[in-house]
């Protein structure tokens, strides 16, 4: 039985297992066992299977349905729903998860597409070369670069290749930025939703909860490998930063080589709701890192902080543009400080 | 669920209250119900009117609950007060009628039916449902005083009012309603369809909406704690343990959260234009901030 960190989206009491390409009647009914076995345990939860771009058909499904309703308990059956996402549209997801749960599931959907078909590990090298360049650490071996991304050899060499023009060669196969790749960030920025997997939540209630609760529940709650981002990261790095109060809290979190699970996000506060609307404020806004080395620092009072290019992104991001580029102009500073 | 309740000022009726009763009484007085919630969670705001018809007083201490009710109702009844004539046990019983008919001290204040004083009391120990405790007047009249499970973790630590008597902390009647309701009972409120559990659940929802700033309802599990710890130190786990159980089963009712919706409606949340949503929302905020805290408190 998988662990409740396996499941790929965990929405208030709903544990949803995606299922891409899935065409064997094995591998379904091996999942709806497991879901029902996880149900007979947790009478209070649902669960719902997506099948994704699955050749298996609408009438075949409810074919599988009846076949494991003769062998399954009715009150457990009567929490397992079976959908399927097809030509963009879902078949079959009861009516009660539609509207903010759809969000969710859209976006893990797209999410788990695009790392069906391998991440690319450019921006992850992109990232890491930033942040030793803006915290003046020096140069860095492609060795390294490879640890520190969690990716081959190969694939270091054609990031390398492709900021050619900004990298400065050093002794033994050393290499570093030679100034702000403004361009390759700029691009980086146009996707970064894609390859963070950004997901933005706003609050369904008029009452709302101060940022600063937000994090003491985050404390208390012990999740590994979250860090404060955004403004109040920013904020920690450079005091002087023009802005007095977060509009919203900007989360990262460390997934390398692990399940990505929100189901934090419900635990923090049940009136978040995950939004597609770009153009809509958020409260709170959870960006996934997913290279090997997280850059993350510790936090004082728990949790971590991002690092500083992670933050740079959250407030370019949040369309915070002078605070983002004060913030630059101040690590800009402080590097050629450190020369 | 009828609408026949009018908008009454928490102030005014506990002004009127606390003069009516005997002063030496005051102190065993404890109001619980909307009335008490309306008092501490309106604020300020002595324009703010709650739709309710009972105005519950809980005659605190057990011990002399008998003794201080019948000086109560007598006084009450020699000034003019009415008891409620209308429906079951309407006429006082005497010494011969079952404790279990006899009718509660329910009065109307002269010359007003907008609402009446109901006199109640605390359980005896492990009293498990509706009790009744035999209050014979000077008259040979007989009534019954009513006791709930957990009216005790309603009026607990119950802070003074400005009126000399006391009125029960909102989080306390929210914690008594969910103990009460660990499912959703098939008993109807007398004269509607609406399920009691539904009625009294929904109030939760409705303290729990109307406390403010949002983030007070993780203060409540310590006092829940304390209070269950107090009133029932053997069972206290097994009961923190159910706390949420009828709130998750309302949660997931559409039918049986509509009654919530309709029931705050009309009583607490009047006004506010509070839809079905807006409860899921703070119901599932309620367990998240403190349910699930007091359940973890249990287990650990």
């Amino acid at each position: 039985m998988k662990n409740k960190s396996n499941f790929d989206i965990e929405w208030k009491n709903i544990r949803v297992e995606v299922k891409l390409d899935t065409h064997s009647f094995r591998d379904l009914r091996s999942t709806v066992l497991d879901l029902a076995s996880w149900l007979a345990d947790h009478p209070e939860n649902r669960a719902l299977i997506v099948l994704s771009d699955s050749r298996i058909t609408d009438k075949r499904l409810q074919y599988e349905r009846l076949r494991a309703e003769r062998a399954i308990r009715p009150d457990i059956m009567s929490r397992l729903t079976i959908s399927l996402f097809t030509r963009g549209r879902y078949i079959g997801l009861p009516k009660d998860m539609e509207d903010d749960f759809v969000v969710l599931l859209n976006n893990r959907l797209s999410n788990k597409s695009l790392k069906y078909k391998h991440r690319d590990s450019y921006y992850d090298i992109l990232q890491i070369l930033l942040n030793h360049w803006l915290l003046g650490k020096g140069p860095v071996t492609r060795t390294d670069l490879g640890d520190m991304a969690g990716c081959s050899y190969p694939t270091v060499a054609a990031a390398l290749r492709r900021l050619g023009p900004y990298l400065s060669k050093k002794h033994y196969r050393r290499v570093e930025l030679k100034q702000f790749p403004r361009e390759e960030w700029g691009r980086m920025l146009a996707v970064s939703d894609h390859f963070r997997e950004t997901t933005r939540f706003v609050i369904r209630s008029n009452d709302v909860l101060p940022i600063e609760n937000y994090i003491s529940r985050l404390v208390k709650m012990r999740i590994d490998d979250l860090a404060i981002g955004g403004v109040l990261g920013a904020k920690h790095y450079y005091h002087d930063l023009d802005i007095t109060g977060a509009p919203r809290l900007d989360l990262s979190l460390h997934r390398f080589g692990k399940k990505t699970d929100l189901g934090f996000i419900s635990k923090l506060d049940p009136a978040l709701q995950p939004i597609e609307n770009t153009l809509q404020p958020p409260s709170v806004v959870v960006h996934v890192v997913f290279r090997k080395k997280s850059f993350f620092t510790p936090r004082l009072e728990g949790l971590y902080w991002a690092d500083q290019v992670e933050c740079l992104m959250d407030l370019y991001e949040a369309h915070m543009d002078q605070q983002a580029n004060d913030f630059l102009l101040a690590l800009e500073s402080e590097r050629i400080g450190k020369e | 669920m009828t609408s026949e309740f009018r908008e009454v000022s928490p102030a005014l009726i506990l002004a009127q209250v606390s003069a009516a009763i005997p002063i030496e009484t005051r102190s065993n007085i404890i109001i619980i119900g909307s009335l008490a919630a309306a008092y501490w969670l309106f604020g300020g705001d002595r324009s703010l009117g709650v739709r309710t018809k009972d105005i519950d007083c809980v005659l605190s201490p057990r011990l002399t609950a008998v003794e201080r009710g019948r000086v109560i109702a007598e006084k009450l009844l020699a000034s003019g007060w009415k008891p409620k004539s209308m429906g079951r046990f309407s006429r006082p019983g005497n010494s011969k009628t079952p404790e279990s008919e006899l009718p509660a001290v329910r009065l109307f204040p002269p010359g007003s039916n907008d609402w009446f004083l109901e006199l109640l009391t605390e359980p005896m120990k492990d009293q498990a449902k509706l009790g009744w405790t035999r209050m014979p007047l000077s008259t040979g009249e007989h009534y019954g005083i009513p006791s709930l499970a957990f009216i005790s973790i309603a009026i607990f630590n119950a802070p003074m009012t400005e009126f000399g008597i006391r009125c029960a902390r909102p989080e306390m009647m929210a914690l008594a309603n969910l103990l009460e309701h660990p499912i959703i009972g098939k008993e109807l409120i007398e004269g509607t369809a609406t399920k009691r559990s539904n009625k009294d659940l929904g109030r939760v929802l409705a303290i729990a909406q109307l406390t403010k700033p949002v983030e007070v309802l993780e203060t409540w599990p310590e006092i829940w704690e304390k209070a269950l710890k107090e009133y029932f130190p053997k069972r206290w786990r097994e009961l923190a343990s159910r706390t949420g159980a009828g709130l998750r089963a309302l949660l997931a009712s559409p039918e049986d959260l509509q009654q919530a919706v309709e029931s705050c409606a009309i009583s607490l949340l009047s006004g506010r234009n509070i839809d079905a949503e807006q409860l899921i929302t703070i119901g599932q905020r309620l367990l998240v901030f403190a349910i699930d805290q007091l359940e973890i408190r249990a287990m650990q």
